[in-house]
């Protein structure tokens, strides 16, 4: 109910007459048809959020949790914005249609201003009104709110249904309905821009989402059944309002759509007083509950995002202040205040509801982004009451939808996107000039049980993922020589895999032998290396490492291996193959290596970026021992191109020899038994990981694998950071 | 001769609802079966879903 009170309040009403004036007759029922397609792609992104972060604060929430502290920062510093220019619009569409039935019932002859400062002085007053309202804490709550939006509904359902029979009882109506588009199907993009801020009252369902009973069950429900409500309640309304005027009635200049929509703004209301009897008087009482209880819902969905930012001190503390005597964020709402009554005072009509919805357009880019984001990196650490469907297909239409629909509206109002990216601009500066500095840890951001804080600057990072004391040791001599060749950091990575049965906040009791792990290696290594600890909790291995390794831009990252594949479908291993294929940076996966002394390394070589960084590891590991570096590479007879190092390749790889380098050529036609063969005689094997294209992974093992899972030698696999590829996996 | 634009939009508004009913069907399925089978995360409720299919 609260959220289909948000949305039925100004946007069909002031929306139907200007998209009618803009884009025809089919333009208006097109515009909201698809309109709340694009909604619910972005309510069902809403919806799966909410499931799974079911605390207040919606967008706000979204984007700490996707992207961190900054882009929350921007997201609540939008949805202030958004809610308070929506509230602005509301305001203004009650002074219209207020205005509008009393000048029509003459008791505003008196008034010696014009409608447009009598329409503005209503609006600011309305406005002062409401916020005082929301200063005393008496709010539409509860029984009396559901009623509001309730009456409003079925108000507006009943206009539909009206419609429908005066179309069925005079199809000759339906002719008002040509031409179809009058303007052309581009026009379409100026009204679904404008109109949007219809459709935008989810985001006050997420940021009540501490309150709901069954959040995980209820949020999803409310969102997508309110945008649905909305969607067909508005297709019918504009359709009423179409078929509302008979062509050729005195009075009526032009074709019908023509004239509803030379009211621009007021065109639905004049509508639908020839629909049907005392529609002027019904209709005006729906928008006085439509706007009523939408701007109440914005006034204080608005105060409730600045009072959040004040609050995490994203904003001076005062913002956080709560009246002693009347227990509201007093400070937050007067500035709330100032932003709705400039707007809808200062703004014409379409600019306020432009900037409005461009507002809630980028909000929603945000939200959409967001929800891949988290999916990918880290829903196996959150529980789901829903999940989208066609993921991420979905968001990722929507979000080119919302791109388009915001670059359009320039067409509409230049005015909306100039105040839109100005408060952006002023968000971002904000930001790193006060809230970075200012802003506080809130419990929501645990997700880490213990974090040393470091600064590496411009060092060489190396993660050494740590499982416990005996995988710890293992791993000791490597990463202390790949070390001191980087001139590196060091950071030990502990992931505590919680089962799925287990509340991730009793993560704590597993964490004791990981600990233990890096307790040993950090004896070992803090002599020497700067060095810094974290253990985070997961339900997946992989996926942890991999948002650890991005969030702090690792270069390296070091893991053991036991030898064995593990899990059914994993080829070396459930984690050690996720992180070989997704991880952005250096891997380098250490296999039965332990304390040991290589007098001769094995280097197989078949060309590519990864070969080049094997050699790169076994060098430096060579240089330590005294060993001697044997690159094997072996010409398969069968094919022309497997298994064979290029010609130029191997003249590159000469140029990094040595001494102790030497090449070995030779054919044979199975190129893993060869391998295999051959490494019996070395004390480490050194070998790239696969650069095969996934799909050609699916079908046959790699020989990078086929080695790997059979040979009896210690291992190393290395795999080079991935160029391109790897920028893109960081910001994804 | 009947507007084309008529006939084209009239199919993506039919096509537009559609879709929308099509999507709350299916999102209220898929409510009611995490909820009954109180799984969690999404590849489990993917696996189940799947094996249910």
């Amino acid at each position: 109910m609260m959220g289909l009170g948000m949305m039925i309040g100004a946007g069909v009403f002031l929306g139907i007459g200007n998209a009618i004036y803009v884009a025809g007759p089919g333009g208006v029922l097109l515009t909201f048809s698809l309109n709340g397609v694009i909604a619910l792609f972005t309510a069902l992104s809403y919806a799966e959020l909410s499931s799974a972060i079911p605390r207040a604060g919606g967008a706000y929430n979204f984007a700490r949790l996707a992207f961190g502290r900054g882009t929350s920062f921007t997201a609540g510093w939008m949805e202030w914005f958004a809610s308070s220019v929506a509230g602005s619009l509301y305001a203004v569409t009650f002074a219209i249609y207020a205005v509008r039935y009393f000048q029509g019932l003459g008791l505003l002859d008196w008034v010696p201003v014009s409608t447009y400062l009598t329409e503005k002085a209503v609006a600011l007053l309305v406005a002062a009104f409401f916020l005082y309202i929301n200063y005393r804490g008496a709010s539409e709550t509860g029984k009396v709110g559901a009623i509001f939006t309730l009456g409003q509904t079925m108000f507006l359902v009943f206009i539909g249904i009206m419609g429908i029979i005066v179309a069925v009882i005079d199809p000759s109506r339906l002719q008002n309905l040509s031409p179809y588009l009058p303007y052309g199907w581009n026009k379409l993009l100026i009204t679904m821009g404008f109109t949007y801020v219809a459709f935008e009252g989810y985001e006050v369902i997420a940021q009540a989402g501490d309150e709901a009973i069954d959040p995980k069950r209820n949020l999803p429900k409310a969102m997508i059944y309110s945008v649905s409500i909305a969607t067909f309640t508005y297709v019918a309304v504009a359709f009423a309002a179409l078929i509302a005027v008979k062509a050729g009635t005195p009075g009526i200049e032009g074709a019908p759509w023509e004239w509803i929509g030379s009211f621009r703004e007021r065109g639905f209301g004049e509508a639908v007083a020839l629909l049907m009897p005392y529609g002027n008087f019904f209709l005006t009482l729906a928008v006085i509950f439509a706007s009523v209880s939408a701007l109440n819902a914005t006034i204080y969905s608005a105060t409730r995002a600045s009072y959040a930012l004040g609050r995490d001190r994203m904003l001076p503390k005062f913002f956080s202040f709560i009246s002693s005597k009347r227990k509201t964020p007093w400070v937050a709402l007067l500035f709330t205040g100032i932003i709705v009554i400039s707007v809808a005072v200062l703004l014409p009509t379409m600019d306020v509801a432009s900037s409005a919805s461009i507002m809630f357009l980028f909000l929603f880019f945000l939200v959409n982004i967001s929800v891949i984001k988290i999916r990918w990196n880290m829903s196996d650490e959150l529980t789901y009451g829903f999940i989208m469907p066609l993921f991420p297909w979905l968001p990722l239409i929507a979000i080119l939808c919302q791109g388009i629909l915001a670059v359009w509206l320039i067409n509409m109002s230049l005015i909306a996107w100039i105040v839109a990216p100005l408060w952006i601009i002023a968000g971002i500066l904000i930001y790193h000039l006060y809230s970075k500095s200012h802003a506080i840890t809130t419990a929501e951001e645990i997700q880490i049980l213990e974090e040393d804080q470091s600064d590496a600057g411009d060092k060489f990072r190396i993660m050494v993922a740590v499982a416990n004391p005996e995988n710890a040791l293992s791993m000791i001599r490597t990463t202390y020589f790949l070390s001191e060749a980087e001139k590196a950091e060091i950071q030990l990575l502990h992931m505590v895999p919680v089962p799925d049965q287990v509340p991730l906040t009793d993560a704590e009791q597993f964490m004791m032998e990981g600990k233990e792990g890096i307790m040993e290696a950090m004896l070992y290594l803090i002599q020497k290396f700067p060095l810094t600890t974290t253990i985070r909790y997961c339900r997946n291995i992989a996926r942890g490492i991999l948002s650890a390794l991005k969030e702090k831009r690792i270069d390296m990252l070091i893991m053991g291996w036991h030898g064995r594949p593990h899990g059914h479908g994993f080829r070396l291993g459930s984690t050690v193959d996720v992180i070989i294929e997704r991880a952005p940076c250096q891997v380098v996966i250490l296999k039965d290596c332990g304390n040991k002394r290589f007098r001769r390394i094995l280097v197989p070589v078949a060309g590519g970026p990864n070969t080049v960084f094997a050699l790169h590891v076994a060098k430096i590991l060579a240089e330590k021992d005294g060993s001697e570096i044997v690159l094997f590479s072996v010409r398969d007879s069968k094919s022309k191109t497997r298994g064979e190092a290029a010609p130029e390749f191997l003249k590159a790889l000469k140029s990094l020899e040595n001494g102790r380098m030497t090449i070995k050529q030779v054919a044979s036609t199975n190129v893993v038994e060869t391998i295999l063969e051959e490494s019996r005689d070395y004390d480490l094997v050194v070998l790239g990981g696969t650069h095969d294209p996934l799909l050609r992974q699916v079908t046959r093992d790699s020989v990078s694998h086929a080695i790997a899972q059979r040979c009896q030698t210690s291992l190393i696999i290395a795999k080079a950071s991935g160029g391109i590829r790897s920028w893109i996996k960081r910001w994804l | 001769m009947m507007d084309k634009n008529l006939i084209f939009g009239t199919i993506l508004i039919a096509l537009s609802l559609g879709f929308i009913i099509y999507l709350i069907q299916w999102s209220r399925n898929t409510i009611e079966f995490i909820h009954k089978n109180k799984c969690c995360t999404p590849r489990r409720i993917i696996k189940e879903l799947n094996e249910k299919r």
